[in-house]
């Protein structure tokens, strides 16, 4: 498998992981009071959080293996997917009220955020 | 059993929120100081810096996480997480004051429609009716953003 394969599935990796991190948080700390005991409490007890900061710590490795097979300046922008990716798993696993005007906002910030990544 | 709610939370979403960017680009800044690649003294100043700057990166990621989850538990994760795209906007400009890295005209053209994008984001409900963890404001000042 050549190297340029390796790196798409080690990003595909990284941003499945960083999508699955962020819905499992949010489903961990939806009954949760903000404070910070409240906080350590769901950290130490709650499954979905503990699944969220393994997905995290694992995507962290994908990230950096992705890194060491494609450069940043390609691999920065392609991260601006997870903009949709986190979206669409909000409006369907976790049935968020997403009206158009959220839409277009997450649209824009995407195509900004692959603008800025991308250096002339 | 009824959750404890906070007496202002769209203050402290917004303070969270705030928080949260500021320390995603401090953590993207520690971590673009300490490779060494460009000039610059913020860059020089990292190469040599990298053992403490890698702890104190640690710290900023278990900070990161608590103030996360205290942002999630007041919002839409599809509300809060392109908020957070304003840490590009800060790394971009950051960079340009500290490793003197030049912002070029599409670079602009993207810290614009990051900033409508977010504007656009923000002024729509921060927590939608299926989820009613935390009690929301009185009837009115939810559809106001």
């Amino acid at each position: 498998m050549n190297v340029y394969w390796m790196g798409l599935l080690s990003f595909s990796g990284a941003v499945a992981l960083e999508t699955l991190g962020q819905v499992t948080m949010k489903i961990g700390t939806r009954k949760m009071p903000p404070g910070a005991g409240g906080i350590l409490r769901q950290i130490l007890t709650n499954l979905w959080v503990q699944a969220a900061i393994v997905s995290f710590m694992t995507e962290s490795i994908f990230w950096t293996w992705t890194l060491h097979l494609m450069p940043l300046i390609i691999a920065f922008p392609m991260g601006a997917i997870c903009f949709a990716t986190v979206a669409l798993c909000s409006a369907h696993i976790l049935k968020e009220r997403m009206t158009p005007q959220r839409w277009l906002g997450i649209l824009l910030i995407l195509i900004g955020v692959v603008m800025i990544g991308m250096k002339a | 059993m009824s959750i404890p709610t906070p007496k202002r939370p769209r203050l402290l979403l917004w303070m969270g929120l705030f928080l949260a960017i500021s320390l995603d680009t401090s953590v993207q800044l520690c971590w673009r100081a300490s490779v060494p690649q460009h000039g610059g003294m913020a860059h020089a100043l990292g190469a040599t810096l990298i053992k403490p700057l890698f702890l104190l990166s640690l710290l900023l990621h278990v900070w990161q996480l608590f103030n996360w989850m205290m942002v999630l538990a007041l919002a839409d994760l599809s509300f809060v997480q392109p908020i957070t795209a304003l840490s590009y906007i800060a790394v971009a400009i950051s960079s340009h004051w500290l490793f003197s890295e030049n912002l070029d005209p599409l670079q602009f053209c993207g810290i614009a429609m990051v900033l409508v994008g977010v504007i656009l984001v923000s002024r729509t409900p921060s927590v939608s009716p299926t989820i009613t963890d935390i009690q929301p404001q009185p009837e009115g000042s939810e559809a106001t953003g």
